[in-house]
């Protein structure tokens, strides 16, 4: 029994992080940066459309309207996301409220 | 929303729900990071469990300098009486059981942290400034 989230066999993830990093820095970065820094853009690396927006989250939903089925790659503009600041060991301990 | 520091190891934490593709919904509760700049982080068998579907990848950077594969999940978030779609990354890191919730996750809240007290209070604006006018 699988014990990872499914991601689909026919997805070349390396590929999709490549592709999504070069036309981000050939197309876009130039006029991106700097006055988008700390916002958002996703790029669907086949057709290389490119969708803007201030949050991770609705950049993604906007991007899904047309592409509801491709992987897409997501960056921050400006900076690379920074996802945790937890160490990789922490681990989680029963709810303690009152 | 309850939100709260954790007796146990000290550290501040919101309870949401969270749903995937599955009907069922699952009550978490997650670490409240102010250094996570994305919305919400979920260990492994959470994501599986409520079967979140993958939708991207990014470039992503840890505090502690190292970098990796950021994967993206769907997943619907509630609390109180908002319900969002957010993206999830993956904590790739299959010890890693307590989920992460980042600063995207809250907004239009405004967080208020007592360390004296150990007390975490995540409220509406509008809440906070009816508090401070009374």
């Amino acid at each position: 029994m699988d014990n990872q989230p499914q991601i689909p066999q026919n997805v070349n993830i390396q590929e999709i992080l490549r592709k999504g990093e070069e036309i981000y820095q050939q197309q876009l970065k130039s006029t991106l940066e700097p006055s988008k820094n700390g916002t958002y853009v996703v790029i669907e690396v086949d057709s290389e459309k490119h969708f803007l927006g201030a949050t991770k989250d609705e950049t993604v939903l906007e991007a899904k309207k047309e592409f509801p089925d491709k992987i897409l790659f997501v960056r921050r503009i400006g900076e690379t996301e920074r996802i945790a600041s937890y160490s990789p060991n922490f681990s989680s301990s029963p709810q303690r409220y009152d | 929303m309850i939100s709260y520091f954790d007796k146990y190891d000290g550290r501040p934490k919101v309870v949401i729900k969270i749903k995937g593709t599955r009907r069922a919904e699952k009550e978490i509760t997650a670490l409240f990071d102010t250094g996570h700049s994305g919305s919400l982080s979920l260990p492994i068998n959470e994501l599986i469990a409520i079967g979140a579907k993958f939708t991207g990848v990014g470039n992503a950077s840890y505090a502690d300098g190292r970098s990796g594969i950021d994967y993206l999940y769907t997943v619907k978030v509630k609390f109180d009486d908002i319900e969002k779609e957010v993206e999830a990354s993956m904590i790739q890191n299959p010890q890693v059981t307590q989920a992460i919730a980042g600063v995207q996750l809250f907004t239009p809240y405004v967080a208020l942290i007592d360390f004296k007290n150990s007390r975490l209070t995540i409220i509406k604006e509008e809440e906070l400034t009816k508090t401070v006018k009374e």
